[in-house]
């Protein structure tokens, strides 16, 4: 049977041991990131089983975001548009306590023209629908 | 200077969004159907010209797990339940899907969940 605890500063020593034994956690993270702050739109909670703590977990909302494009002979337009669009999304979402805007595209040239303006390949994402 | 509307399926606007994706060939071999415009909400952006693309907004959970790597049997018993302890968080927070960002042998274990690979770009805010 499994529970849920809340996670606290007393927490702290265990996350150091459990990071330090972990190769795909080792030097990428800090206790930090699962010890709650006060972050508005963020959870934390710990996962027991009847032998005691098995994992820290934290939650974030983040807005996954579908465009659909005016026809390519508006290249010139839509370049300009999603300058423009860009910041106002990202201050919008941010204002509404989501963490990260999220964009899925395979198309080389979008890609490059994204990535010059702030997103980046976010590699090894699983998602589940719900 | 652009604007940002909201659309609904019912505005004469709905159109124009669906004539862009019938006639976008990227988003046709993907198989984005005028129906998925409306799974979330829609909003047309408009130039000094008229309007010039659309996006639709999901709202997903992003979770991360840090396991004690000393308990893997334990870990991998109690993965199934957790997993559904995130549907139903997210379900219940108007999420469409959860997201994770596993590595190392988690990659298989997350898949043995019911999770779907997808690549993503990101922007933080």
């Amino acid at each position: 049977m499994l529970k849920q605890r809340s996670v606290s500063e007393q927490d702290r020593n265990i996350l150091e041991q459990w990071i330090q034994a972990d190769d795909d956690h080792r030097g990428k993270c800090k206790p930090d990131f699962w010890i709650p702050s006060g972050e508005p739109h963020v959870i934390h909670f710990c996962v027991r089983d009847e032998q005691g703590d098995i994992f820290f977990v934290r939650g974030e909302m983040v807005l996954r975001l579908h465009i659909q494009f005016a026809p390519p002979s508006e290249r010139k337009r839509l370049a300009k548009a999603i300058d423009e669009f860009t910041p106002i999304i990202a201050a919008g979402a941010k204002k509404q306590g989501y963490k990260q805007i999220i964009f899925e595209s395979m198309v080389e040239p979008l890609i490059r023209f994204l990535h010059a303006r702030g997103f980046r390949s976010s590699k090894d994402e699983q998602v589940r629908d719900l | 200077m652009i604007y940002v509307r909201k659309v609904n399926p019912n505005d004469p606007e709905a159109e124009i969004i669906k004539e862009w994706l019938v006639n976008d060939p990227e988003h046709q071999k993907l198989g984005i159907t005028p129906e998925e415009i409306w799974d979330g909400e829609c909003a047309l952006i408009y130039d000094e010209s008229g309007p010039i693309m659309a996006a639709r907004f999901q709202r997903s959970l992003r979770v991360a797990v840090q396991f004690n790597p000393q308990t893997k049997l334990r870990n991998a018993r109690a993965g199934r339940e957790v997993a559904e302890w995130f549907r139903k968080l997210a379900r219940e927070s108007s999420c469409k899907e959860v997201i994770v960002r596993a590595g190392g042998k988690a990659v298989n274990f997350v898949k043995r969940l019911g999770f779907k690979e997808f690549i993503g770009q990101y922007l933080g805010v």
